[in-house]
């Protein structure tokens, strides 16, 4: 077992919904190598967004301990969180989520030059990524001007422009046809044996699933099923 | 086949026992064009290995018949797990059309245990329906 990258220890979270409080993620202990890829999969409602969100430090949980990269995050600031989820974590999404104002080469440039870096050091590298994503002809191209499967390639190398050892991908296939999406999580496989970078994703595709060499299912916000699907032992 | 003239005796053909040669006559290669061009018309079984277990085990046991579905479903994962550890494998070696067949085999095969999966799901909310109705 490599070192962890991940550890949750008795993580609960738990949302008030008019009079009646939801506990979406309940007692989870959790822990996740680096370099593995690990599929979460679960119904709505499962708690298997929940469970991403508290993990990526996108929400505090109710209680419970996270660890991200050695650090613990209950203890941590917003601020200090935001700047390790800006340095340290690449996030993709279903829907995306480029400014569709800027270009491809901005949208991947845009992490580094919040993080002060030089704008041609910055462009630089972005035109890099997004040549390892194939799109060295896309650059000065808008979201609106590619198809999804493009913009998600986009998001990838803007997810990937600051080296992050961790990627969080949150249905990263729901909005692609199949072959594009089958074309992402390649994509996606490529860079965790490339890159060695440890990759969490949630799905309720069980196609997008069987990328990943751990399979975590959930149900009422616990896990019910965490077992190892394939890759070597990490 | 000989009848319908489709194939013909080879008459010079020597094999010493006594198998036969037959060749293709040309309405039957034109037979065998209309069926590869036919689509088939029997439908994929529907009562697998796993139906036959459950409908005697629901109403028998209902927890078991549960259990069987989780089981089931790792199950499925594992083996979708390993097409898709295939389909990466032809990805990294991508020769068309040579991997082309092999790709579209691969598709089947994980569709239709995606499929096996989804009907399990849908097994498990009727069962559990049952439990409260």
């Amino acid at each position: 077992m490599g070192d962890a990258i991940i550890t949750l220890q008795q993580v609960s979270k738990e949302f008030r919904r008019g009079d009646t409080v939801v506990r979406a993620v309940d007692g989870v202990d959790l822990s996740i190598a680096a370099g593995e890829f690990v599929a979460i999969m679960g119904k709505s409602g499962s708690g298997k967004s929940t469970l991403l969100h508290v993990m990526s430090g996108l929400q505090q949980p109710t209680s419970g301990t996270v660890r991200l990269m050695g650090r613990n995050l209950t203890h941590m600031t917003d601020d200090e969180v935001t700047l390790l989820r800006r340095d340290r974590i690449g996030f993709i999404f279903q829907f995306f989520n480029l400014l569709p104002t800027l270009t491809a080469l901005e949208n991947v440039a845009l992490p580094l030059m919040l993080a002060r870096v030089k704008t041609a050091e910055a462009e630089a590298k972005a035109r890099a990524l997004l040549g390892t994503v194939g799109l060295s002809a896309r650059e000065s191209h808008k979201p609106d001007e590619m198809s999804g499967g493009q913009m998600q390639r986009v998001a990838i190398a803007r997810a990937l422009v600051s080296d992050p050892p961790l990627l969080f991908a949150d249905e990263p296939t729901g909005n692609l046809d199949s072959i594009s999406g089958e074309e992402i999580l390649l994509l996606l496989k490529e860079m965790q044996a490339e890159r060695k970078q440890s990759i969490v994703m949630v799905t309720h595709d069980a196609k997008a699933a069987a990328y990943g060499d751990r399979l975590i299912t959930m149900r009422d916000g616990r896990v019910l099923v965490d077992e190892r699907t394939g890759g070597v032992a990490v | 086949m000989l009848k319908d003239g489709l194939v013909a005796l080879e008459e010079e053909a020597e094999i010493g026992d006594d198998r036969k040669v037959y060749r293709v006559t040309a309405a039957g290669l034109a037979e065998l064009e209309l069926w590869l061009q036919r689509p088939p018309v029997k439908p994929r079984p529907v009562r697998d290995e796993v139906f036959v277990r459950l409908g005697l085990l629901m109403e028998r046991n209902l927890q078991a018949a549960l259990d069987l579905l989780d089981s089931q479903r790792r199950i499925y994962h594992l083996q979708m797990a390993d097409l898709t550890r295939q389909k990466v494998a032809l990805a990294r070696v991508r020769g068309r059309p040579a991997n082309l067949r092999q790709e579209l085999m691969l598709d089947a095969a994980l569709l239709h245990t995606e499929a096996d999966l989804k009907w399990l799901d849908q097994c498990e909310d009727r069962l559990r329906g049952g439990e409260t109705r």
